[in-house]
């Protein structure tokens, strides 16, 4: 039996608004760069050593956490990043 | 930063959001890694982090 359904897009989006990146700096000296974790185990530690490095590399790293991994980041933390850093590293999803 | 089981998800979530991020993979799994497997792979991906968020190029 064929049973014709119709799906309706209610964005009516014919194409989707294309977004592009921020413009890369040379280098991370001098910049600040945000490390957000998205709160799965192990993150923490990756972000800590990335944090290390980046420091040591000249940068100056502000953390920030997601609450939960289910959900996306609340707009304060996003608001926060967007003031405060040049660049941003979300991680770990696995 | 993900691990390599969401290369085909992200590539999807990009093109949907119409938003390509500076995506690095790094192997998996993650979750049951000791504390030295973990800088091991923070170590490895420094490199290309920096030439995905930078100019800088990404050894070969």
């Amino acid at each position: 039996m064929n049973d014709a359904r119709q799906l309706v897009d209610p964005t009516a989006e014919l194409a989707e608004a294309q977004r592009e990146r921020v413009a890369r700096p040379d280098s991370i000296e001098g910049l600040t760069v945000g490390l957000l974790d998205i709160s799965k185990p192990r993150g923490n530690v990756f972000l800590d050593r990335l944090e290390a490095k980046l420091t040591a590399d000249g940068a100056t790293v502000e953390r920030y956490q997601k609450p939960t991994f289910t959900r996306v980041a609340p707009e304060d933390i996003k608001r926060r990043i967007s003031e405060q850093c040049n660049l941003v590293i979300e991680a770990l999803a696995d | 930063m993900a691990s390599t089981e969401f290369i085909e998800a992200a590539e999807a979530q990009a093109r949907a959001l119409g938003f390509n991020p500076a995506s690095v993979f790094v192997p998996h799994p993650i979750q049951d890694r000791t504390d030295e497997e973990m800088v091991a792979l923070a170590d490895n991906a420094y490199a290309d982090i920096c030439a995905m968020v930078t100019h800088a190029k990404s050894p070969a």
